[in-house]
């Protein structure tokens, strides 16, 4: 495997044949990254096509003393949330999701059945909505990417505490939206313990 | 089934990845622990929604769109400054002419020179009208640039489309 520091160096100096190699690699993450934000696979495309041709036109400013990821985290994020608000609209349900349904009847108690994924993106693309572009970004990085608390403040450019605060207050909103709108998702009362042996 | 301690990842301690990612296939498969999750805070069972494929075909269309958007960017940076320098080129050339005229002996010094540019504005190759014979349009796919000159009687129009051949 190609070493990335290298592969970035040679699209830094204007080695097309490296942008393009380095597309691939990172392709997917930005892909991801961009569908959490919006919440449309078609959205996401346009989004990733945009990152890259950004990324490219800044490659001179990259600076190699700082991780390339969490350069390209930070104009991914940023792209994302800026194409969701030049559409003036929220996220969007996922196509093959019936809009109209209520969403007490499309969802079903975690607990008692196999995982509902469809469901829970529906409810996430719903509700993720309500969140402030800074809260969402720390909660997209954060809980569903799996990025590390210092990680997500330098991509946001500010401090871990900052970011923290961003992430109490998105669960707060999300969790009274779940309780709200997806009673279904949220189990009454507590379960018994899942550590140990069964 | 043996299940694993949710106590760090309830209390939002920081896993390894490998830690993280064993954990979240098995929440994906175990009703009891997903429940366990959602009772103590149903928004960490959003954290399951990352690891999920991307569609066929997606990543080939942000590969294939991003380098042909990139082409047509690369193509532009080296369009427009050789359309400039001929801009300015032309210009000079057109003040030379003048000073040239003006300053022989009997002659009437000419009017200023209004000089139009249009580069703020660009248009089409079909809204300029260029005389039969003299340039032959090819093909013209998107918007040139047009600089429009006035020299007395004369009008200069200055085409900088690649689509153009002279």
């Amino acid at each position: 495997m190609r070493d990335e520091g290298e592969l970035i160096r040679r699209a830094v100096d204007g080695d097309m044949d490296a942008v393009n190699e380095l597309i691939r690699l990172k392709r997917e993450q930005v892909v991801r990254v961009a569908y959490q934000v919006t919440g449309d696979w078609e959205d996401a495309i346009d989004v990733s096509q945009g990152v890259f041709v950004r990324l490219w036109k800044r490659l001179h400013r990259y600076d190699p003393s700082r991780r390339f990821d969490t350069w390209l985290y930070r104009i991914t994020v940023n792209a994302a949330i800026d194409y969701v608000r030049s559409r003036g609209r929220h996220l969007q349900p996922l196509p093959d999701e019936p809009a109209d349904l209520p969403a007490h009847t499309a969802t079903r108690p975690v607990g008692e059945s196999a995982l509902d994924l469809a469901a829970l993106r529906k409810a996430f693309a719903s509700l993720s909505a309500r969140l402030a572009p800074k809260q969402r970004m720390a909660f997209v990085l954060r809980e569903v990417e799996g990025l590390e608390t210092a990680e997500v403040a330098r991509i946001m450019n500010v401090a871990e505490s900052t970011v923290r605060n961003h992430l109490l207050q998105a669960r707060r909103v999300l969790r009274r939206g779940l309780e709200q709108e997806y009673p279904g998702l949220v189990p009454r009362g507590s379960s018994e313990s899942g550590g140990g042996e069964s | 089934m043996s299940h694993p301690d949710l106590r760090p990842f309830l209390e939002d301690a920081e896993l390894p990845a490998a830690e993280r990612s064993r954990l979240l296939e098995h929440l994906q498969s175990c009703p009891r622990c997903r429940a366990e999750v959602a009772a103590s805070d149903p928004t960490r069972l959003f954290t399951l929604l990352g690891d999920q494929p991307v569609p066929a075909g997606v990543l080939e269309r942000v590969s294939t769109g991003a380098a042909a958007a990139i082409a047509v960017e690369r193509q532009r940076r080296t369009i427009r400054p050789w359309a400039m320098g001929a801009v300015a080129a032309s210009v000079l050339v057109a003040g030379v002419f003048g000073a040239y005229l003006s300053n022989r002996p009997g002659v009437e010094p000419p009017a200023p020179i209004p000089v139009k540019s249009a580069l703020s504005e660009p248009k089409t190759a079909a809204e300029v009208s260029i005389p039969a014979g003299m340039i032959e349009v090819l093909e013209s796919p998107g918007d040139a640039d047009v600089v429009e000159m006035s020299v007395g009687d004369v009008q200069v129009v200055m085409i900088f489309d690649e689509a153009l051949e002279i």
